[in-house]
């Protein structure tokens, strides 16, 4: 199988080569280009065509966010997944409205890292677990900006089915397995989940359904949505 | 030749482990790699009895006072959020601050 394609984006050069250095051990992962600013982001991503960008959100010049949101736009195929040091509420909302897959703080295990790169590519969405009880303190105390009226009239028992599941933080194919379907039914499922919830991916459908209470908390322990 | 030990001590692992990832490729160096605390550097050091020391994840405010209890050692302080590095030699701090962390430990692989 070929190796996960990866952009590595930080300006904090030591960190970035750092991060560079430890990938390299990893069989199944490239490191294909590195950059140290939003703009450079957007630029490598067009001429390398990375599966993963690990970007940062503190850069001069372009953010980490802006960066996300254009690469999102122009090439939705490439996952983002924001690597950073803040978990500033408005940075780490920011981040997920942009469209970032993952959101992941800097005090990571090396093989954490490692697996998490691995698992966007599953269709998993990582986000540490500081982050994630971030995220449910904030839909508890109802003060995270809603994106919209809850439309769950329009999902279909069985979509909603696959939206809890999708919150517990379950892959496409661990969802496939529980449902006893195939994958790309659960695919089809998400895609409609998306478009009449009218958000871009598992991440945000995750955290609107919870905002919204078309399911319940998280039934996994970590890196639950 | 002997190589000049290198004591890499950090908070965040991710970066820690990089760091020593990058400097284990020069081959005057032999690097360990210890996660510690703020208040274990000092015990930790005595231990590992370095050549040369880097440090990861102090708080500003604790660099000088932290370097008076060190061993007399090269002593480079690294920051998550801040491109320049800290560097002390002797105790006092290095003006300009070095560019890279080979030179701040330039001392003690010479």
């Amino acid at each position: 199988m070929a190796p996960v394609r990866v952009l590595l984006i930080d300006d904090q050069i030591l960190f970035r080569k750092g991060i560079h250095a430890l990938l390299e051990d990893q069989p199944d992962i490239e490191v294909v280009g590195e950059g140290g600013d939003g703009q450079e982001a957007i630029e490598l991503v067009e001429q390398l065509a990375p599966d993963v960008v690990l970007m940062d959100v503190n850069m001069p010049i372009c953010s980490g966010v802006e960066a996300t949101r254009t690469i999102k736009e122009l090439f939705p195929d490439t996952r983002v997944v924001i690597l950073t040091v803040s978990d500033e509420d408005d940075e780490l909302f920011a981040a997920i409205k942009s469209g970032a897959e993952g959101y992941l703080l800097k005090d990571l295990e090396p093989s954490e890292l490692f697996n998490m790169i691995r698992g966007v590519m599953r269709g998993e969405t990582p986000i540490s677990a500081a982050v994630a009880g971030k995220l449910l303190h904030e839909f508890r105390e109802h003060s995270w900006r809603s994106v919209g009226e809850p439309k769950e009239g329009n999902l279909t028992a069985r979509e909603l089915e696959v939206l809890q599941l999708v919150a517990d933080g379950h892959s496409n194919m661990e969802i496939a397995m529980r449902l006893c379907i195939v994958e790309g039914t659960v695919k089809n499922h998400l895609r409609n989940i998306l478009e009449k919830l009218q958000l871009e991916n598992r991440l945000q459908a995750a955290t609107y359904a919870i905002r919204h209470g078309l399911v319940e908390r998280p039934r996994k322990r970590r890196a639950a949505l | 030749m002997d190589r000049s030990r290198v004591a890499v001590l950090y908070a965040h692992p991710l970066f820690g482990q990089g760091i020593a990832k990058l400097l284990a490729r020069d081959q005057r160096l032999e690097v360990s790699c210890e996660p510690a605390r703020e208040q274990d550097v000092v015990e930790l050091t005595k231990v590992l009895l370095p050549d040369a020391l880097v440090l990861e994840g102090c708080e500003d405010a604790l660099l000088s006072r932290l370097v008076e209890d060190l061993p007399p050692i090269p002593v480079t302080f690294v920051d998550l959020r801040e491109n320049t590095l800290t560097a002390y030699r002797g105790r006092q701090q290095v003006v300009p601050p070095p560019a890279t962390i080979l030179e701040a430990i330039l001392p003690a692989v010479s």
